[in-house]
């Protein structure tokens, strides 16, 4: 159990990290939310 | 490879599945997280975000600039002072005034989404900031008059938002002209 949580932990650090680091995909999500809103928020 | 299912501890699976779901839940949720704390420390917004106040850029002073160059300008970051908060947002310049606007201002969505316009009626004291430099202004919310119907078709025209009159008036979209800041000044309409 105690490895699941680390494993867990890593990934979602993981995510953060290539979010905020990696160029490009914080645009593209937030083009991808930006569109969602944009057709919803209706 | 012969599974024995009748020994599977069922409520260990169950325990595993839901642990793996709340993770791949949590997965987009830390995403749009970092996303949001990164943009509120930075010098202006994401494209979706609030940034931070707007730093970098000249400050400009003086007489009246020529808003006619607004026309062909997408997009501008507009701060408010209280709270220092920033967004980007769209801009429409009629008579040589510049206005900008929020819609979906009477769903739900948009009642989640959009602070700044209640904010900026309690104080509207505002920095812009296009093509890298910074002006002040006050936000003046316009709910009425005859600029109403000049500004909605200019929006309507740059951005084909399908924008009337009738959309300021039920206040689902509220409009607020980026007026001169004069002293003493803090949130105002018409």
């Amino acid at each position: 159990m105690k490895r699941f949580y680390w494993i867990a932990g890593g990934v979602l650090l993981a995510v953060a990290l290539i979010v905020l680091l990696v160029p490009g995909v914080g645009d593209n999500i937030e083009g991808r939310l930006l569109g969602w809103l944009s057709r919803n928020a209706r | 490879m012969n599974i024995d299912f009748e020994n599977i501890d069922r409520k260990a699976v169950i325990r595993t599945s839901l642990r793996v779901v709340a993770v791949l839940i949590l997965i987009p949720v830390v995403a749009l997280g970092a996303l949001m704390v990164s943009a509120r420390f930075s010098d202006g917004p994401s494209a979706v975000f609030r940034g931070g106040p707007l730093v970098a850029g000249e400050l400009v002073t003086g007489p009246e600039p020529d808003w006619s160059f607004a026309r062909d300008v997408r997009e501008i970051e507009l701060q408010l002072l209280d709270p220092p908060q920033s967004r980007l947002i769209w801009i429409a310049e009629y008579e040589g005034r510049i206005f900008v606007v929020s819609g979906y201002m009477n769903s739900f969505l948009g009642g989640l989404w959009k602070k700044w316009p209640a904010q900026a009626e309690r104080d509207g004291r505002a920095i812009l900031r296009i093509d890298g430099k910074r002006y002040e202004r006050q936000l003046v919310r316009i709910k009425t008059g005859y600029v109403v119907e000049g500004v909605t078709a200019e929006f309507s025209r740059k951005y084909r938002a399908g924008m009337t009159p009738a959309s300021i008036e039920s206040e689902n979209t509220w409009l607020f002209e980026l007026a001169p800041r004069g002293p003493g000044m803090s949130g105002a309409s018409r």
